[in-house]
């Protein structure tokens, strides 16, 4: 379990995170949403231990990680699949050392136990036909999917997935939500999504994070999320231009 | 004789006040002229700072040893390897000068055994190492500084870090051990082919018997020379490889940033090189 408490962050003069308060529970598939520059990603990369809060604690599974050193945070790093927004696949290696490269870290394999291993890891997100290819030589939307396999390599008890699906195509979108699904049901991991694809959102989430003025502006299930009448969510939901959200 | 008042009426009231005003002026100018004198002296603690804990870690990386052979075979390879021609055009052309400038003068003045001794001196000592490591940064030391100045810009070496990866033991230990080792190795090949570039202009240019020169330079007993030149490649292997990571995983805001990093990198380590030849040479001599 994941869970942050009275979370404030600023980059210079923008307050991006204003008292947030939450907790990610365990086998389930969260979506956190909101509009760009709320601090989505942010909070993501403070459960990674990549950011620190300016005040506010960051629990994981009852430890108190705020305060931890690089060092301490590598063990517990071992335990999250992190996919970036960007797909940030090593462009000096091949997608299948790429997939490999966790699993020679850190299982102690050889490096030909380690290629074959990476193939099966490929194959979850439909790309072990490419995997002697190099990053460049892929569209964005399967580096993505290959930077999915890669963090999946470690067994990792919880994914979080900064906008999987954004740029991807339909057909692909679809994969990555039955991965999501999959993930949790199947496999019993927690899942949490960073995403504005509303079709991923009301597709496979059983909850429903919404941020707003660096806040939580809305936590439920996505049938709530869904009925409910609060202007500011039926903008974000309708999509429209104009409206009481300021952006 | 009457006691001087303070009080000097309207005039003096003015002047009084003004004075607070001057003081004040010249303050602020001071502080002006000051901020930055003291803005560049936190700055350059900060990096000497973050150098010396760039250091401390790659150290406590390598205990116990435990090397990404993959990424330093291709590290030695690419700093090492890569480097061969350049170091060699350089090496060749730098003993060649060498002797033109030292061969004319002892022509002259009829010390003509002196020409290999001394060219051997200064080639082996200082201008042999201090060049080669010099085109080392620009080559080597700029390149690394742009290829993790990338990776850190385009997440990558956080990628590694969400990955359980310490980037210190996977990036920067591989590449802190090839320069240095390579520096070591390409010093010696640099000063091989220096002696023969002077060997050559010996005989072509300066129009010295080669034979004078080989018997003045091998007469000189230049081994301690030859040793600290290459003391000296393996130091500035190893500031070389901490100027350029440091500078690299710490680029900031684009491509700008990195071109930024670069010419950091490249002053820094011209800096470090001059520093460590200098210490070198103090505790050898």
């Amino acid at each position: 379990m994941i869970a942050f408490q009275g979370i404030h962050k600023s980059f210079g003069d923008k307050v991006v995170l204003s008292g947030i308060d939450l907790q990610i529970r365990d086998r389930e598939i969260t979506f956190i949403i909101g509009a760009s520059g709320t601090g989505k990603s942010v909070l993501m990369k403070m459960a990674a231990g990549l950011l620190t809060p300016d005040s506010g604690r960051v629990i994981v599974d009852g430890e108190d990680v705020t305060d931890f050193g690089e060092d301490r945070w590598q063990r517990i790093r071992t335990r999250y699949a992190l996919v970036f927004q960007h797909p940030n696949l090593f462009d000096s290696m091949t997608l299948r050392e790429n997939v490999a490269l966790p699993l020679r870290k850190h299982r102690g394999i050889s490096r030909k136990a380690a290629f074959f291993a990476a193939i099966e890891f490929l194959a979850m997100v439909g790309m072990e036909d490419k995997a002697d290819l190099m990053p460049d030589e892929v569209g964005p939307s399967q580096r993505k999917r290959v930077s999915i396999a890669r963090a999946l390599t470690l067994d990792p008890t919880c994914a979080i997935l900064d906008e999987p699906t954004t740029g991807l195509d339909v057909v692909a979108s679809r994969t990555i939500d039955d991965l999501i699904s999959r993930l949790a049901r199947e496999l019993g991991k927690t899942v949490v999504v960073v995403s504005h694809d509303l079709r991923s959102i009301f597709g496979v989430a059983d909850r429903i994070i919404f941020l707003y003025k660096g806040r939580v502006h809305l936590d439920g299930p996505s049938q709530a999320f869904h009925a409910s009448r609060d202007p500011v969510v039926r903008q974000f939901i309708g999509g429209e231009p104009d409206g009481p959200m300021e952006t | 004789m009457p006691g001087r008042s303070l009080d000097t009426g309207p005039a003096g009231a003015a002047a009084a006040s003004r004075r607070p005003r001057f003081l004040d002026a010249v303050s602020a100018a001071l502080a002006i002229a000051v901020r930055p004198v003291g803005k560049g002296f936190l700055d350059a603690c900060t990096i000497v700072g973050g150098m010396t804990l760039l250091q401390v870690r790659i150290f406590r990386a390598m205990i116990p040893p435990s090397f990404d052979y993959d990424e330093t075979l291709r590290q030695f390879e690419k700093v090492g390897v890569r480097s061969l021609a350049v170091v060699i055009m350089t090496s060749l052309f730098v003993g060649a000068l060498m002797l033109v400038q030292t061969g004319n003068f002892v022509r002259d003045t009829g010390a003509t055994s002196m020409v290999g001794w001394a060219t051997g001196l200064t080639v082996l000592a200082e201008v042999g190492p201090v060049l080669i490591g010099l085109m080392f940064s620009g080559r080597v030391g700029a390149n690394n500084t742009a290829e993790l100045g990338t990776m850190t810009i385009t997440e990558q070496v956080d990628a590694l870090r969400v990955l359980g990866i310490d980037p210190v033991r996977h990036l920067v230990v591989p590449r802190f051990v090839a320069m240095c080792v390579m520096l070591v190795l390409l010093t010696c090949i640099g000063d091989l082919f220096a002696i023969t570039g002077a060997a050559i202009a010996c005989q072509l240019i300066v129009g010295i018997d080669v034979r004078v020169f080989w018997q003045g330079l091998l007469e000189g007993h230049l081994v301690g020379e030859f040793v600290m030149g290459l003391v000296k490649g393996f130091f500035f292997g190893g500031a070389i490889s901490i100027v350029s990571c440091y500078w690299g995983l710490r680029v900031e805001g684009g491509a700008e940033g990195v071109g930024r990093a670069v010419n950091n990198s490249v002053v820094t380590s011209a800096i470090a090189i001059f520093v460590v030849n200098f210490l070198v040479t103090m505790l050898w001599v």
